[in-house]
């Protein structure tokens, strides 16, 4: 299958010179769900903000066939979008609505179309309605859901989530995850929720220190329980009792 | 779930909440400024500008107490003012003209904000072609006071945590680094907020969608007040 992600030989380290990722080399295919796992510090989330050229490192990022170079940055990042573990880090406007229609303004869209994007998006996560609520005054569950609309209003290819299910009551947690079931984007899924990605991902590549240590087909990842434990995890729950 | 004091009116439903924030921006603005600009308020007009006020917070269905509370966290800085303008050569009477515009305007802004959501009055704003960079931060002075005042307070649950009533001189210290600890935290929110302007999209400067509808009663209530405001300005007795 063709890949929407490519990347090669990737590395990176903080302005303070702590290196954070190294030599990362990685595809990921049409359609495809694929797990970022490791423990806390591993890289993981400095790994996706190379995938819209937040961070510039070492080496090659390709997205839908295209270098991530100056040139395609911004058509780049209009095609991936990134959904971050606190969504107050996200949700800044003052209202849903603005926030949500945020990306689509950048986009240049009319503002007819803004507003038809906004509320497919939320109607989507299932927030139709909260146009005028103030991010601050809802829970945090349906900030995170907020968040996913921020992007998914955008209309990207890919979709990037870090840490999704953090935070989450187990009711809104589920909510989430037979709701990323749904959506037909390519997704990433940077989490420490190992049931998470037991139920939602096809493949889980495993990163710590900054480095890919382990790459497979996620029920043969979590049948290794030794080399789990090496990488600071452990098998899901619902393995565990089995 | 947070509610920050600004927004506690704005659930109230009365005409003076429905009225377009652009209508209510204007008649505010008028208002300072018929006030700054009348050289010498007598006793009458004082109280006729008052009384314009007080009606139009009744109207609200405002809490008379809740308008003099926020009114009276400003009053220091009227006084403030008062004092730097004694060591002048102005006189009493000068003085008290000072105290007086400045509480009259203080009041018809603080009356604005408990009847105009914040967001609505960026856009108002926005229509008024203040700069998209400001309207920006003011957004986000708005949206994040909430979380900042929240991680404040976290911060200071920790710290009550683990004092037991004693030393309190050395707490002014351990105040100090509470509020380091804080500055620490917002610069770092800063980054990943800028981070997720950036990845959707955001090139220097954003606006808001319009989604505001001036009608037939803000024509109306514009024109009342700026009649009204007139009579009291003209007026002699």
């Amino acid at each position: 299958m063709e890949p929407v992600i490519r990347i090669g030989h990737l590395s990176y380290r903080y302005p303070d010179g702590t290196p954070a990722l190294h030599d990362i080399t990685l595809e990921v295919a049409r359609g495809e769900r694929v797990a970022i796992i490791g423990p806390n510090g591993a890289g993981k989330s400095t790994l996706f903000f190379h995938l819209n050229g937040t961070f510039r490192g070492e080496g090659d990022v390709e997205i839908l066939g295209r270098l991530l170079n100056s040139k395609t940055l911004y058509d780049i990042r209009r095609q991936v979008g990134l959904v971050f573990q606190d969504p107050n880090d996200q949700l800044f406007m003052p209202t849903v609505f603005e926030d949500v229609a945020f990306g689509p303004m950048n986009l240049g869209c009319s503002e007819t179309e803004v507003r038809d994007r906004v509320q497919k998006a939320l109607r989507q996560v299932g927030m139709e309605g909260s146009e005028p609520l103030v991010p601050h005054h809802l829970s945090l569950g349906q900030r995170k859901k907020v968040a996913v609309a921020a992007v998914l209003a955008m209309d990207p290819e890919i979709l990037a989530f870090d840490e999704p299910s953090s935070g989450l009551d187990p009711r809104s947690r589920r909510a989430l995850i037979e709701f990323l079931k749904t959506l037909p984007q390519t997704q990433l899924i940077a989490t420490h929720d190992l049931d998470l990605v037991l139920d939602l991902c096809q493949r889980a590549i495993v990163i710590d220190r900054g480095q890919i240590v382990y790459e497979g087909k996620v029920p043969e990842i979590f049948a290794d329980e030794d080399r789990l434990k090496s990488y600071g995890l452990e098998k899901p729950l619902s393995m565990q009792r089995k | 779930m947070t509610h920050q004091w600004h927004d506690t009116y704005h659930h109230i439903k009365t005409p003076a909440h429905h009225l377009d924030p652009r209508s209510k921006l204007s008649v505010g603005l008028v208002f300072v400024g018929f006030v700054l600009f009348t050289p010498f308020i007598r006793g009458f007009q004082a109280a006729a500008y008052g009384t314009l006020l007080l009606v139009a917070a009744v109207a609200a269905k405002i809490p008379l107490k809740d308008v003099l509370s926020r009114i009276g966290a400003v009053i220091p800085f009227a006084l403030l003012m008062m004092l730097s303008a004694a060591f002048s050569h102005l006189s009493g009477r000068h003085l008290a003209q000072i105290f007086a515009k400045s509480l009259l305007s203080i009041s018809a802004m603080a009356l604005l904000a408990m009847t105009t959501p914040f967001p609505d009055m960026l856009r108002g704003l926005e229509q008024f072609h203040v700069p998209k960079l400001l309207l920006l931060f003011l957004a986000f002075l708005y949206r994040y006071a909430a979380v900042l005042g929240k991680e404040a307070i976290r911060l200071e649950r920790g710290w009550g945590a683990r004092y037991f009533g004693r030393f309190w001189a050395r707490q002014w210290f351990k105040l100090g680094h509470v509020l380091a600890a804080l500055l620490v935290r917002s610069y770092e929110r800063a980054e990943r907020v800028y981070a997720a302007m950036l990845a959707r999209g955001f090139s220097g400067a954003s606006g808001f969608v319009h989604v505001l509808h001036f009608t037939i009663w803000d024509g109306i209530f514009v024109a009342t007040s700026t009649g009204l405001l007139t009579a009291v300005r003209m007026a002699h007795f």
